[in-house]
């Protein structure tokens, strides 16, 4: 069928801005345990920080670029700031989602404080259509598809092949065991929320790039796709995230393609719903296992 | 004095284990592992680390389902039964480890576990009020008593977190004594307890038995096990490997083997 | 007291209770039980809408500007009543879901999803309770008892504060009960509980039901009174809300939601609408919200037990007079061991 084409092509590109995002959130709880649900506010905040860039004149790639360190540096300074502390005190479970939703409401309301409640857009060329095998892209949406498997490839050599890959899974699987062995724990919390964040900001602009409209709940409302994909793939495994990121970008394209558009949100929490209530530990199963009946 | 169960043949023992086995992930936890518990009696599990023990004991207790076997308490198959209900019947148990109400105080520990309160209704709560306050009253006083012989009714107030390590077992333990047990599933519960203590709770425990009650007893102090255990059951690995009276056990080699090589 | 200013204390009071009871529901649930129901705010919704559809007349009669099911027409107290069973079976079938035993943090997740979900359904299907819209003219109970506004309000208040003041005394009476210990136990440790022969999964769907029942009549006393009700009202936001106004006022107690209900969401929310506006009109709700989340941050690494933390309950010493059970000999004795001692019929 004609439309299933055009729809599965719809899910590519929400599957490659969902990659990205699910990796980063799925690094981010697989090393501190902790779903960040502050995450949204971050692509939010980084896309901002595009669109200053932007309006200032820059290029959109290079406010990408920018975007994606400042939200490295936020994020980094959130963990170090607050989620460590209360993380140390031993704050429960939920104290924690707590937190993270306190700090993604300053975040999200800090930003409205700014620019208001209004839609802004990015100064950036749409790009030309592009039809491939009855699907239908932007060369902008070719381009964030291309960069969501770079991020994917670059992820996975760095888990597989780098030291710190090595020490981020070790670290993600049994922290004391890791500090034990001598890794360099602090390090590497360190290092997984600057590289997590960097993505997160990558996420934050390039669905802004997609949708082409800028708020500030932009971030939020893509959250809960970025949890559903990352609870489906198994929540820690970043292989988990990559195919739970495409499952949920297609079949929310198509559901919102056949049936009506308010449903491309709700396949996607419906889903997440059931794999949580029937199979918490996901699709494929790895870190999950570990982390999930640990109350 | 002794306040026997009704419901048992004479001579069937309060709590009679057959053949359970418990396999996590293809390791065999358990294997066929059978005992009985008699009224009077109090019998001792023991074994080195990862023998079972704990897992044994969580299978009688309902916390756990066994792969096989039978769990038959007071004449009664309660083996696909849940843990609360065989509370309910009579069979209560510790936990070796964060048993305790941590913001409940002591007193109350021991007030959530007295069983039939009538507050404990929600019809009742909001119409047979004097009634339900009367039956409080009453168990608070069986509470301080409990409270009292073990040396802790001064802690009555102090929340359960605050307590030491020590104190701790004993309120789980008076506590466990709340609860009105037919048989009580002792999971370690010398563990950290000073010398001196130890000998009045090994006191506490054969009184408890001679009052009427079984008592199944995990441990690790081999000299306590001795003093207080009528019959000992060895596990290593997951299955039975010797039973008897402790000063026999001893002397047998599979025991010591077992010991020395875990 | 000029007209105005007494329409706006008059609907702030009502505001108040309206969130005090709410905020005694989840306490119930929360603070007593620990029990982590991000979908709060959907069972204070359904209390709104059943109330809506049963004092609403028929849908044909407002041919086409709204559409929604039911349509009963019934006086008061028929929907209040209703809204309370409705969302009691509601936190019922809710609650069955933590039979699962989630890890706390997956668990609030599930219900804040569920809670988008529902906002999802209502939203999309418009013959239910007329979608984005909402619902508007919901005639207000026992309209006819006076011809002034402002002493309707009035009096409203007085019910309000009535029915608040008798939901916090039934929720009071749990907590100071043996069941209400029971609950305790239950949130502090809920192997021990169920070693004791404590039903816990029993528990916990009961205070699901009763928590949820509360949260149907703070929605039917909130929906009866603005007239109007819809999806925008009842966003997930505002369980973070109710959460952050009992972790401020102090879970598990019973002065705790009080104080919380009116520090947070009716001083930090409604109190503000006071101050002169200053900057674009988006700035001051949006101070409001961080003030918020600073607020809840602040409590949760300063005082995490709340501005009324959970009393210690302390008997008092037994008295020489009064009545006595007959003395018992020393020693441990078993009382007559019973076959089923779990709570009294």
């Amino acid at each position: 069928m004609q439309s299933l084409a055009l729809y599965i092509g719809f899910g590519l590109v929400t599957a490659s801005i969902l990659c990205i995002g699910a990796v980063s959130f799925t690094l981010q709880f697989g090393i501190s345990n902790l779903f960040n649900l502050a995450f949204g506010a971050t692509m939010t905040a980084a896309a901002f920080v595009a669109y200053v860039c932007n309006s200032a004149g820059l290029d959109i790639w290079v406010s990408l670029v920018l975007a994606s360190l400042s939200a490295s540096l936020l994020s980094f300074l959130l963990n170090r700031g607050i989620y460590v502390p209360f993380r140390r005190r031993a704050s429960g479970m939920f104290t924690m989602i707590m937190v993270t939703l306190g700090v993604g409401v300053i975040l999200q309301y800090a930003i409205e404080a700014i620019w208001g409640a209004d839609n802004f857009s990015y100064n950036m060329a749409a790009g030309r259509a592009v039809h491939v095998a009855g699907m239908l892209f932007t060369t902008t949406q070719l381009a964030v598809i291309a960069i969501a498997a770079v991020a994917a490839a670059g992820v996975h050599i760095m888990l597989r092949y780098t030291r710190l890959g090595k020490a981020m899974r070790a670290v993600a699987v049994n922290e004391r065991l890791a500090r034990n062995c001598g890794i360099p724990v602090k390090a590497v919390i360190d290092g997984t929320w600057l590289l997590s964040g960097a993505l997160c900001g990558v996420t934050g602009v390039v669905l802004v790039m997609d949708v082409q409209v800028l708020n500030s709940g932009s971030g939020d409302d893509f959250l809960i796709l970025i949890v559903a994909a990352t609870v489906l793939g198994g929540i820690g495994s970043a292989y988990g995230a990559m195919v739970g990121a495409l499952i949920i970008g297609v079949v929310s394209e198509v559901a919102a393609g056949f049936i009506n558009a308010q449903f491309k949100d709700i396949s996607a929490f419906i889903i997440l719903a059931v794999v949580l209530l029937l199979r918490p530990t996901g699709v494929i199963n790895s870190i999950a296992s570990a982390k999930e009946m640990a109350r | 004095m002794s306040a026997g169960p009704h419901l048992v043949a004479a001579d069937a023992p309060l709590l009679s284990v057959r053949g359970i086995s418990r396999t996590f992930g293809g390791v065999h936890a358990v294997a066929d592992v059978s005992f009985s518990a008699p009224v009077g009696q109090i019998t001792g599990l023991i074994g080195p680390n990862g023998a079972g023990k704990s897992t044994t004991l969580g299978i009688v207790a309902g916390a756990i389902t066994p792969t096989t076997g039978t769990i038959v308490f007071a004449g009664r198959d309660v083996t696909k039964l849940p843990s609360y209900r065989r509370a309910r019947l009579g069979m209560i148990r510790t936990f070796q480890m964060r048993g305790e109400f941590d913001r409940l105080t002591v007193l109350e520990n021991l007030l959530v576990a007295a069983p039939g309160q009538l507050g404990e209704n929600v019809r009742n709560i909001y119409s047979v009020r004097r009634t339900w306050r009367r039956q409080q009253r009453e168990l608070i006083e069986q509470a301080r008593e409990l409270l009292d012989q073990f040396g802790i009714l001064s802690h009555e107030n102090v929340y359960a977190a605050e307590l030491s390590g020590g104190q701790r077992r004993l309120m789980e333990f008076a506590r466990a004594l709340m609860a009105q047990p037919r048989l009580l599933l002792l999971d370690e519960p010398m563990a950290g307890v000073s010398p001196t203590l130890r000998g009045r709770l090994g006191e506490h425990l054969l009184e408890v038995a001679d009052s009427g009650i079984a008592i199944v007893l995990v441990e690790h102090e081999l000299q306590f096990v001795e003093h207080v255990c009528g019959h000992v059951l060895v596990l290593a690995q997951g299955t039975v490997i010797g039973e008897g009276k402790m000063s026999a056990l001893r002397e047998q080699a599979a025991v010591l083997d077992a010991y020395l090589t875990g | 007291m000029s007209g105005a200013w007494q329409f706006y204390v008059a609907t702030l009071i009502i505001y108040a209770f309206v969130y005090i009871i709410a905020a005694a529901g989840l306490n119930l649930q929360f603070g007593l039980t620990g029990v982590y129901n991000f979908a709060f705010i959907i069972f204070q919704a359904a209390g709104a809408y059943t109330t809506a559809v049963f004092s609403l007349g028929s849908p044909g009669a407002f041919s086409g500007f709204q559409t929604y099911i039911l349509g009963l027409h019934l006086p008061f107290p028929v929907p209040l009543l209703a809204s309370a069973v409705v969302a009691g079976v509601l936190g019922v079938g809710l609650g069955a879901l933590t039979v699962r035993r989630l890890r706390a943090d997956y668990l609030a997740i599930v219900m804040l999803v569920i809670s988008l979900i529902a906002t999802g359904v209502v939203t999309d299907y418009q013959g239910l309770f007329n979608g984005a819209a909402g619902l508007a003219l919901i005639p207000q109970p026992f309209s006819s008892l006076t011809s002034s506004s402002i002493v309707y309000d009035w009096l409203y208040a007085v019910a309000a504060g009535v029915i608040c003041a008798l939901v916090l005394l039934a929720v009071r009476m749990m907590n100071e009960s043996p069941l209400g210990r029971s609950l305790r136990a239950v949130r502090e440790n809920e192997n021990a509980a169920a070693a004791l022969g404590k039903n816990v999964t029993a528990l916990r769907l009961l205070v699901f039901g009763l928590g949820g029942a509360i949260a149907g009549i703070s929605g039917s006393l909130l929906a009866s009174f603005t007239q109007a009700w819809s999806p925008s009202s009842w966003l997930y936001t505002e369980t973070f809300v109710l959460f952050t106004a009992l972790i401020v006022g102090g879970t598990g107690s019973n002065l705790g939601p009080v104080v919380g209900a009116v520090l947070v969401p009716v001083v930090l929310a409604e109190g503000s609408r006071y101050l002169p506006q200053f900057g674009p009109p988006t700035l001051v709700p949006s101070l409001e919200w961080i003030t918020i989340g600073v607020v809840l941050l602040a409590f949760l690494w300063f005082w995490p037990r709340g501005i009324v933390p959970e009393p210690r309950r302390v008997f008092p010493p037994a008295s020489s007079s009064g009545p006595h059970s007959p003395p018992r000999a020393r020693g441990l004795s078993v009382k007559n061991p019973q076959r089923d001692r779990g709570p009294s019929r």
